[in-house]
């Protein structure tokens, strides 16, 4: 499957995953901490696709985030995405990851960015937001509450993956 | 890499970074109508998250009603599966009853307040971040638009937040309990006015209430309000309807700012089991203060 094709059934996958957490959280009474469902799909672009595509396909779930996460200025989560899948490559070139605790732990960091990130964002950008305490205060319970969701999503998107290019052979945390 | 693919990944990767900083600039400032992309992402969002509500409802219903029971001994199959279907049967009977009281009360809270002109509508997704108080909900079949930001959002049981954000038949409404909420409010029985400021705090939707400097004589050292005192709008904000039941004082200490007196304050409304709502679309400002303590 092309990059293109791989980024769009990322980006269909992660729609559906931002679809379903509210409603699932509520039903589940777990909705206190959330994890961070779009930051998995982020990482798993930044190990397998091209950079531009890459990025532009960061871009275009961090705008969905936005429409989902209600309350935040449009481009909050999209320049947290970007930013996230460019610190994620760079991180994966120096640390490859090889296994289910390297992808935990490499998410738990990319979470605790995205929460410092979006404090910051919200202090030049969001003048009404008072809560910039709170999320630096959440980074740690968000980043872990989010790890163990990492091995989940990159499993239905290494298999969707392969249902689309089972004769390449790439690189996969789930065998193919 | 050949220069010229270089020189596009360089170009993709700066838009990519700046768009969103543009976006950010231009939606982070205030603004009475949303814009064209809020509209469209909400437009994307929204029915997607009102179909997923349903679905996993459903599904949850699925395997709470049936899924779970399974496994049970062997020799009692035929007296669960009997078990099963009576327990539908109560519980759907529960859930017409509840669902009919509910809409008993909104009858009644309507008649209660007839100058307020309102539309029902239903929660459909509530906040997924930790830090916004944010309700998602979707009017019920038939209303039309006109849903417009400010808007008040309330419950027979008070004040619930405001409109955010609408398109069509979906809003976004900010509780009254998020750290950006500021409510004009009055204590009922009391000379004391203030502003009812959200706390943003998830695990215990409290907020603070902030009396105004006038509200206490030069030299008093007394605490003007006591704990239990009722909430009500001022309506002084122009935006909440007068007289409109938002909490009352808690147990917490107060403490005393450059303005006044700030006191933990309990919402009337337990933002946890929010089903329905309604939106307050017009209202005709004479309303009195004085509701009952």
């Amino acid at each position: 499957m092309s990059a293109l094709g791989q980024s769009l059934s990322v980006i269909l996958i992660t729609f559906f995953l931002l679809g379903v957490e509210s409603p699932l959280l509520q039903e589940l009474h777990v909705s206190s901490f959330p994890p961070d469902l779009a930051l998995v799909p982020v990482l798993w672009l930044a190990l397998h696709v091209p950079p531009a595509t890459g990025m532009v396909a960061s871009l275009v779930i961090g705008l969905i985030k936005d429409g989902f996460v209600m309350g935040v200025p449009v481009g909050m989560y999209a320049e947290i995405s970007v930013v996230t899948f460019l610190v994620a490559r760079f991180l994966t070139s120096k640390v490859p990851i090889r296994g289910l605790s390297s992808l935990m732990i490499t998410t738990m960091l990319l979470s605790v960015l995205a929460s410092m990130l979006l404090a910051l964002l919200s202090l030049l950008f969001d003048p009404a937001f008072q809560g910039h305490g709170t999320v630096l205060r959440l980074a740690g319970p968000v980043a872990l509450v989010s790890a163990p969701f990492a091995p989940l999503v990159f499993f239905v998107l290494d298999r969707t993956d392969s249902l689309f290019a089972r004769s390449r052979q790439r690189d996969a945390i789930f065998g193919r | 890499m050949a220069a010229g693919g270089r020189w596009r990944q360089t170009l993709v990767g700066f838009l990519c970074l700046v768009l969103p900083l543009v976006s950010l600039w231009y939606h982070g400032r205030a603004r009475p109508t949303p814009t064209l992309v809020e509209r469209g992402l909400m437009r994307l969002t929204s029915p997607a998250q009102h179909a997923m509500s349903g679905v996993v409802a459903s599904l949850s219903r699925v395997f709470t009603d049936y899924v779970w029971l399974v496994g049970v001994v062997e020799e009692n199959r035929d007296i669960r599966r009997q078990n099963e279907v009576l327990a539908g049967l109560v519980q759907d009977r529960e859930q017409l009853r509840k669902e009919n009281r509910r809409l008993k009360e909104l009858l009644r809270f309507k008649g209660e307040r007839p100058e307020l002109q309102t539309l029902a509508a239903q929660v459909i997704a509530k906040d997924v971040s930790p830090f916004h108080r944010v309700l998602k909900v979707a009017l019920s079949a038939g209303a039309d638009d006109g849903l417009e930001r400010f808007q008040p959002v309330i419950t027979p049981a008070g004040v619930v937040g405001h409109v955010e954000r609408a398109l069509g038949r979906y809003a976004e409404v900010k509780l009254a309990v998020d750290s950006d909420s500021r409510i004009a409010t009055a204590a009922v029985g009391r000379d004391v006015k203030g502003t009812l400021v959200g706390s943003g705090d998830r695990g215990d939707f409290l907020a603070t209430f902030e009396t105004l400097g006038e509200a206490v004589a030069p030299g008093e050292e007394q605490r003007p309000l006591e704990a239990g005192d009722m909430l009500v709008t001022s309506g002084e904000d122009e935006r909440y309807p007068k007289g409109l039941v938002v909490g009352h004082i808690g147990e917490g200490p107060a403490r005393q700012s450059d303005l006044g007196w700030v006191y933990p304050v309990v919402p009337s409304v337990n933002f946890r089991t929010l089903d329905l709502v309604q939106i307050v679309t017009d209202h005709i400002s004479t309303a009195p203060l004085d509701v009952p303590r």
